[in-house]
Parts: structure tokens; sequence; C-alpha cells
């Protein structure tokens, strides 16, 4: 895929996520009170936002539907002006299946304290060797070092947070 | 790509593997003293505040706390756990994750009984059961120092002459709002209202000339009051340190609020380990370093039962209920 | 207050001052973990202490807290802390251009100007100052806020439409929860962990930490180099205090004042210095890609806010922020409450106050400026592992705020949140300004609607107010006036 298809594909999944997110706040909306103790009312902003998110939201469907050709002179720019999230957009297309794989394991990280109560330690330890597999250098020492790591900065922040700030973690 | 992914979990399972050999060894020991030991408490008890620590439930709840341990009133530290948020929903949440086995309590106030007045949060008093009341302390209205009314009775005859011409500092459906609304009826007046939504923020917009009066707890009156004229106090009686600020029942209003120290542990706890802390607690609050402690941040120590405080409660909040309704 | 100085200078102040700045310094820099919630975790510490060795420590924590957030923000793009959001805007650019330790000295350097210069308000001037705050009602809050908020949307660089929708998104996630305006939940449908709302901690750290660890997971893997540390000699000359001079006397009054409004703090005082840079700057457009000023206009504003923030506090026991509410705590606890009666009663408290916050600044200053070079390092530590830590702090951090896993739950949101904005090249800034301004300057206008019974012209009466108005429309309208203006210009010289 080219560049401008790509950018003309985000902007619709963006507009469709802003659509559905102004969608939201229009039923969110009608289900409040009239105002009460001022004229403006708590309903008043979620509107407003809504109409402007759905405007805005339109306006960049509009200039993605209507493609490449606008895009090709503003695409230098806006990229230039982006530098970071240009390039990172260039790194998630470099290695997509890492960003998930981080994403999932801190899912499972978080749920396994969660909801399923496992002790912070064990779960900490896990989740560090995991990462230093996912990212880590190839090399099965690494990974070894940065799960033992795992364990001491379980235990390090187990130990300060239960013995003197009395949090208990999960 | 695939083949890096494989060698990854088989990394993974070996590095896991390892640090479950060393953690075993560290936390079987655990395991076995929590089997052993019998009779309530026999475990550190946690109490759950419902605010960032720092304002009167919390302190109230450490000093107590701390009272306890050091006289050994229970064989277990009381914890003081902070849950802020939600109208109190959080700290609810965290009530309810465990068993209710005594080792997870509350300590709130009678805005429990405004978060469910106001429909706020999915609980209702039935999930509690009530250990009891380590004393309170009651609001007052406050006016500018310089403002050309120094009584209720001049406030209430000026906005009887013009209705809504003066402006109530208040958090719209809190505790403030709910006295101001209660008193307005009983004496048949009318303010406008201005949004503050803590105690700093009625300070400020009446200091600053944003608002004509104010509900602060006693104590704050008496700490931060230089330029604060207090006009009624919202007592059953007249308070100590205050002997000159009138009650609302002396002036004619029939408007009383004593915010109460609550202790709650969820429904269903067992009678040995509710008796065992209200022991405790009762002992404490009768402890002549708490007792001067309250008397001088113009808190009544007091103890009341648990069963006392939730009939008491229950009366509230249907007084409460019915204010709802009329402002909401 | 020269007595105060001398008893902080006994031993054991000045031990538990160093620890704390130590401490908030560490704190600060770790993303997830902040300034406020060091002092929430550690106030049960003090109940036990002496008061005055209670407050140095807690003094130190926060001055420490707020300084150490610019490290992670440069090196990682990361803020350590809200308030160092503005500095991940040029600091990582700089960063990135291998200016880091120049990025690093500057901040410190304008961290510790902006504490002095507030240090120098709060010990001058509190009475005179805090009276003037007290006169901000609810429309001059409503008015600076909007002001803010106009002078943000000229930040807006790339596409403007993309901006306005991002400002326009974070403004609606600070929708849901109680409306603190009438005191019912709004736009919860039905969740009751709604009920307070997206957390500003959850939602900072997902949107900044979170997306910014799963961008660098799909980076491939660097081969990292020998370890190297940085020159002896830090690169900052004295010319640097003409070229930043002005920036950081500007930054500090805006900081200060900002600091002083109770309920407004380091992050907003922050963004305003920041965008009041832009607007002065004579190169705006380089802002965003790695301007010093930049980096200079939000370091000092934050530390400024702090010293701004304690006038009101001491002076009549009004809490800026959590923060502030916090110590005050801290000192309740110990029978003592901030007041106007404080100088009276405890004398020695409140000057410590002062002087703790002097020297908390110093040792501030000696602390990062002698570790700076190792800090610099921390960006060639191996990725997994600095990124797995971070991850570990992210996640205990949002859960110990309120001891609640849906703020994690929400943080991991917003992580995922933030990258797909990124990705379709809607910037952050805007995102988060509006998360964090739009529910103050909502909440304000209701109040001044509800305090003048629904009457708009009320604000004709308020001259700070309508001050504010004027700017801010100008500043909205200035982008289009300059471009005509520079037309016409070059139409009479043609």
């Amino acid at each position: 895929m080219n560049q401008p298809r790509k950018t003309a594909v985000g902007d619709l999944l963006l507009a469709a996520g802003a659509l559905i997110g102004a969608g939201l706040l229009f039923w969110g909306a009608s289900e409040l009170p009239p105002p009460r103790f001022e004229p403006l009312g708590s309903a008043a902003l979620p509107r407003i936002l809504g109409v402007c998110i759905t405007v805005l939201a339109l306006i960049i469907a509009a200039g993605a539907a209507l493609g490449g050709k606008r895009h090709s002179i503003q695409e230098p720019d806006a990229a230039s002006d982006e530098v970071a999230a240009a390039d990172a957009s260039d790194l998630s297309a470099a290695r997509p299946l890492q960003t998930i794989a981080v994403l999932a394991a801190l899912i499972v990280y978080v749920a396994a304290l969660d909801v399923f109560r496992v002790p912070f330690v064990l779960a900490t330890t896990i989740l560090m060797a995991a990462l230093g597999a996912f990212l880590g250098v190839a090399r099965l020492r690494t990974a070894i070092t940065i799960g033992i790591t795992g364990v001491l900065l379980a235990l390090a922040i187990q130990f300060v947070f239960e013995r003197y700030l009395y949090v208990t973690i999960g | 790509m695939a083949r890096d992914f494989r060698r990854a979990i088989v990394r993974t399972v070996s590095a896991a593997g390892i640090a479950l050999a060393a953690l075993t060894t560290t936390c079987l020991p655990q395991l076995m003293s929590q089997a052993q030991a019998e009779g309530f408490p026999e475990k550190p008890i946690r109490v759950i505040v419902p605010f960032k620590p720092g304002g009167r439930t919390d302190v109230v709840a450490r000093l107590i706390a701390d009272k306890i341990q050091e006289k050994g009133w229970l064989e277990q530290p009381m914890v003081i756990v902070n849950a802020d948020g939600g109208a109190g929903a959080n700290a609810i949440a965290q009530l309810q994750r465990g068993e209710p086995d005594g080792y997870t309590i509350m300590h709130w106030s009678h805005e429990i009984l405004m978060s469910i007045a106001m429909n706020l949060g999915n609980f209702k008093l039935e999930d509690f059961r009530s250990i009891g009341l380590t004393g309170g302390g009651s609001p007052l209205w406050a006016v500018r120092k310089d403002a050309p009314y120094k009584s209720l009775e001049e406030v209430v005859t000026a906005l009887k002459e013009k209705p809504r011409s003066l402006v109530e500092a208040v958090g719209i459906g809190s505790i403030p709002h709910f006295i101001g609304a209660m008193l307005a009826q009983e004496a048949g007046f009318e303010t406008r209202y201005v949004t503050a939504n803590s105690n700093a923020d009625r300070l400020r917009l009446l200091l600053g000339n944003n608002a004509d009066i104010a509900l602060f707890a006693a104590s704050e009156y008496v700490t931060q009051g230089k330029d604060l004229n207090a006009i009624v106090y919202f007592g059953r009686e007249r308070s100590p340190a205050l002997p000159d600020v009138p009650t609302a029942t002396e002036l004619g209003y029939n408007v009383v609020w004593a915010n109460p120290n609550w202790w709650l542990a969820p429904a269903g706890t067992p009678d040995e380990a509710v008796q065992k802390i209200a022991g405790a607690l009762e002992k404490a609050i009768n402890d002549p370093e708490i007792i001067e402690y309250f008397k001088q941040n113009t808190l009544d120590p007091y103890w009341t039962d648990g069963e006392t405080a939730m009939t008491e409660a229950q009366e509230t909040l249907g007084s409460l209920r019915t204010v709802a309704e009329r402002i909401q | 207050m020269l007595d105060a100085l001398l008893v902080l200078f006994q031993v054991d102040n000045l031990l538990f001052l160093l620890c704390g700045t130590a401490l908030g310094i560490v704190v600060g820099a770790i993303p997830g973990l902040t300034a406020s919630m060091l002092i929430a975790l550690t106030l049960p510490l003090t109940f036990h202490m002496d008061p005055v060795n209670a407050v140095t420590l807690l003094i130190g924590e926060y001055v420490g807290g707020i300084s150490g957030g610019l490290i992670t923000a440069i090196l990682l793009r990361m803020p350590g802390t809200p308030s160092s959001i503005v500095t991940t805007f040029d600091g990582y650019p700089m960063a990135q251009q291998g200016k880091a330790e120049r990025a690093l000295a500057l901040g410190i350097m304008a961290s510790v100007v902006g504490g002095l210069v507030s240090w120098a308000f709060l010990a001058g001037m509190s009475p005179t100052l805090a009276h003037v705050a007290l006169q901000f009602g609810p429309w001059e809050y409503f008015a600076l806020v909007l002001m803010a908020l106009f002078m943000l949307a000229a930040l807006a660089s790339g596409s403007l439409v993309k901006a306005l929708l991002g400002a326009a998104l974070g403004m609606a996630f600070a929708l849901p929860g109680i409306d603190s305006s009438v005191g019912r939940d709004r736009l919860t449908f039905g969740f009751d962990s709604l009920l307070s709302g997206f957390g500003l901690l959850p939602v900072l750290i997902g949107a900044f930490a979170i997306s910014q660890i799963l961008r660098e997971a799909a980076a491939p893997a660097k081969a990292t180099g020998p370890f190297r540390l940085p020159d002896r000699h830090l690169p900052v000359h004295v010319s640097d205090i003409r070229r930043h001079g002005p920036n950081m006397m500007r930054s500090s009054v805006i900081g200060t004042w900002i600091g002083l409004l109770p309920g407004i703090g380091g992050n907003v005082a922050a963004l305003i210095s920041y965008s009041i840079a832009r607007q002065f700057s004579r190169n705006p457009e380089r802002f965003g890609k790695g301007e010093e000023a930049g980096v200079v206009a939000g370091e000092t504003a934050n530390n400024a806010a702090i010293g701004g923030a304690l006038i009101p506090l001491i002076t009549m026991g009004i809490p800026g922020s959590v923060t502030e509410a916090i110590l005050i705590g801290a000192l309740t606890i110990h029978n003592l409450q901030p007041g106007p009666l404080l100088f009276q009663n405890s004398p020695e408290i409140a000057y410590g106050i002062i002087a703790a916050y002097l020297v908390a600044n110093i040792l501030m200053l000696i602390l990062m400026w002698s570790t700076v070079r190792y800090i610099a390092a921390i960006a060639q530590i191996p990725r997994a592992g600095l990124l797995g830590v971070i991850l570990v702090f992210c996640v205990v951090g949002s859960f110990a705020v309120n001891n609640s896993f849906f703020d994690v739950w929400v943080m991991i949101a917003f992580g995922v949140i933030g990258l797909c904005l990124e990705l379709a090249k809607v910037p952050l800034g805007p995102f988060v300004i509006g998360f964090v301004l739009a529910p103050i300057a909502e909440e304000q206008l209701r109040a001044s609607m509800m305090m003048s019974d629904g009457d708009v012209t009320a604000v004709l009466q308020r001259p700070f107010a309508l001050v504010f108005l004027v700017i801010a429309f100008a500043a909205l309208l200035w982008p289009a006036v300059s471009a005509h203006l520079a037309k016409r210009v070059r139409r009479t010289a043609e």
C-alpha cells in the first residue's frame, strides 16, 4: 500500500471512531435531566462536543474520500511537522506483532492481578521474562537476566508498598 | 517472524521456570504461618477510607487506629487504606471485594447517606453492618466579618426583603447544599448558589467577595475564620469552642446535622468480629489523648453502638430523601 | 525567617529535606509514579515525626517530584509527572537530535530559576498576592482557562482539523463521571466505576507512557553500542542566561500566578507559559520540533507553580491542589492548621515551609546537576529491561493512586487510544490539553451563570475576566490578522 492510500484509510477509520464517540455523547446527553440551577445544564457541553466532533470527523472523512491529489500536496508538510508521529507509524509498520504482543502481555498481567488474584511477585516476574523474550536480543541469557530483574523489582516494590506504605497490590 | 516467536516462547517459559523455583522458597513459609493462628483478629484489619489522606475522616481513623495499636486493644494492627473516587463507589467496591470476615471495614460519615439519597453508586444501607460511631462534629454558617448583616436573623430579613439577593457557596447535591436547603425551607427564604465543591473553594469564594454565605466545619472556622463571622451552628447544643454562636434550634429552626465518624463492615460480618472491633473503638474514643484532640478540633467525642447508629442513620436518610426530592 | 533557616540547618531537618528531594526526583522521574502519590503514600510515616521534620520531608518530595519529571519526558517522551507534559513536546525531539544533555541541563536550570523566583514571591509578598488572587471568582477562572485553550489552539501543528478533533475528543473523555456542577452522574452508562470519571493520572500515563512503550516495542532492536558516559562539561553557557533569561522570568511569573490560583496546578501553568512563549517567540514554527525555549518555558513554570501554590496554603490555609491538601493533612495531624493564625501560633512551621522550599530547590539543583551525566545514560539501558520496568511501575502507580484496578484498565485503554491517535496523525498535545482544561472551564462557566442567575452580561463588571477574554479572542484571531497584515506590507513594498 502506498503512503497516501494508507493515510486515507487511517483517516476514514479515525472519522468512523470519532463518529461513534459523538453518537455516544448524544445518547448519554439525551438521558440527562434538564438544567436546574443554571441555564446551561449537564447536557450542553456533551451536545456541543458531539456536534464539533461530528463536523470535524466529516471533514476528515471527506478529505480522505476525495483522496490522493490533495494529500500529495499536503503530505510533505504534515509529515515534516510531526516527525515523531510519522516515524512512529513507520516503526509500527516495521514490527506490529511486537506491539500486539506487548499489549497482550500487559492485559494478561493486569487481568492476572485483578481477576485471578495471582501474587504480585509471580505475575511481575513472568511479565518481565515475557517482555524480555519479545523484545530482547536473541539470547537466553538476556531473558534470564531480565526475569531476575523482574523478581528483584517485584520484591522491592512489594516490600516498600506493604511494609511502609500499607498498600497491598492485588 | 514465526520462528522468532516460537523461540521467544521457549525463552519465556524457561526464564519463568527459574523465577518460579526462586519464588516457592520465599512464599512457602508465609503460607505455613497463616494456617496456625486462631481467634479474631489473626491478621491486620484493613480500614478503608473513601478519601485521599489528610481529611477529617482519614485523620480520625488514623488516630484511633494508632491508639488501639499502642494500647494493644486488638491483637493485630488496623491499617488505613485510602480509596478515593466515585462518591464512595471505589471504597465500597474494595469493601465488598473479599469475604465479609471483619478484616476489611470502612470508616466514613453520614456522607454515605448523601450518596444513597442522591442515588449515586449502587449501594444501600442494607449492604452494611454498623460497628458504631466514634464521635462527630457539626458545621456552621459563616459570613464575611465586614458584611452588613451580623446574625442569621439579619440574613433572613435581608433575603425576605430581596429574595435571591445573596449568594451561597455550595456543592450542589452535597452536605452544604442539603443543610442550606433544610434551613431555607424552615425559615422560608431563597438564596442563589455558586459551585464550591470543597472547603477551600468555599473559603476562597467567601473571602473574595464572590459569595456571601458558606458552610464550614467548626474546626475550619476556628483556624481559618479570621475574617469571617459565624452566624449559626448546626449542632444539637452550642459548641464549647464557640460559646457565642447560637444553634439553629435555639433560633427556632429545626435543623440539626451532627456528622458522625461511622465505622462500617460489610453485611454478613460475624458478630464476634464486630464486637471485638467495637470494643476496641469504644476504649479508644474514651482515651484522654483522643478526647483532647477531638475537643481541640471542635469534634464531640462520644460512643454510639452499632444498632443505635444504624437506627439514627435510617431516620436521617429518610429526611435527606425528602430534601433530595425537593431540590432535584 | 533567619531563625527558620537556622532551624533548617539542624542535621535532622537537612537530612529529611535531602531524603525528600532525592526520593522526589527518583519517583518524579519514573513514569507512573508522581509527586502527589509519593506525598500521599509517605504521609502516614510523618505522623510520628516532629512537625518540622515532617514538613521538610514533604516539601522536599514535592519540589523533587515536580523537577524529576523532566528526565523521562526528555529522554523517553514519557512525562514522569503530569506537570512535565509540555517538556515532551520539545525535550524529546531535542534528545532525538542528539542534544539530550543540553535539554536536561536547560530543564534543570529552568526548574531552579522558576523555583527561586517563585520563592522570592512567596517570601516577599505572600499576603498581597494572596489577597489579589482571592478576587478571582468563577468568571475570572473561566476567562483565564478559555484564554489558555484558545492560545493552545494556535499550537496546533500539522493539520488544524485533526488538532481540533484531538482537542474535542480529549474534552469528551473528561465528561463522564459526577458532573461537579450539579453533583449527579453523567455519561457513565450505568458503570459505577466511572462515577469519578477517567482519572488524570491513568489517562496521562496511558496516553504518553503506555502508548510510547507500545510504539517502542515495534522499533527494530537497536544494536546497543558500548556504554558511554556523556562529557563532564554540560553544554550550557553564560550566554544562555541572556538567550533564555526573559523567557525564564516571564514563565516564572506566569507559573507563580497560576500556582497561586487554587484548583489550577503545575500542568496548566506549564501549558500556558509554553503557549505564551510560543506567541512571543520569533520562530514559533520551531516549537514542537526541539525548540529550547519550549523546554525552558514549561520547566520554569511548573516549578514556579509550587511556590505560587504554597502562598494561599500558608497565608489562608487554602490548598491549591491535591498535593497541598495532603500537606494540610500532615499539619492537622500535628494539631497545626495552616491559615492566618499559623504565623502567630507556630511561626517555626510557617517560616519553616518557606525556608524549606528555598533549600529544597538548591538541593534539587545540586542533586540533579551532579548526576545528570548518569541520568542521561538511562537512554542506553537495554530497551527490553527498561520498558518492562517502566511498565510495571505504570501499573503499580495507577493502582496505588486509589487502590483501584479500574484505574489500571483505564490506563491501558488510553495507551491504545493514544497509539491509535498518533497513527492517525492526531497530535496528543491538544488531546491532553482538552482533557485537562475543559472540565475547569465548564464548571467555572456554569458556576458563573449560577451566580449571576443566568445573566451573561455580568461579566462586563469583571475587569480581570474581560481582559482575559480580549486576549483570548486576540490570540484566536491573531494568525489571520498577521497573515493579512503581512500581505498588505508586501503589497505596499511592491
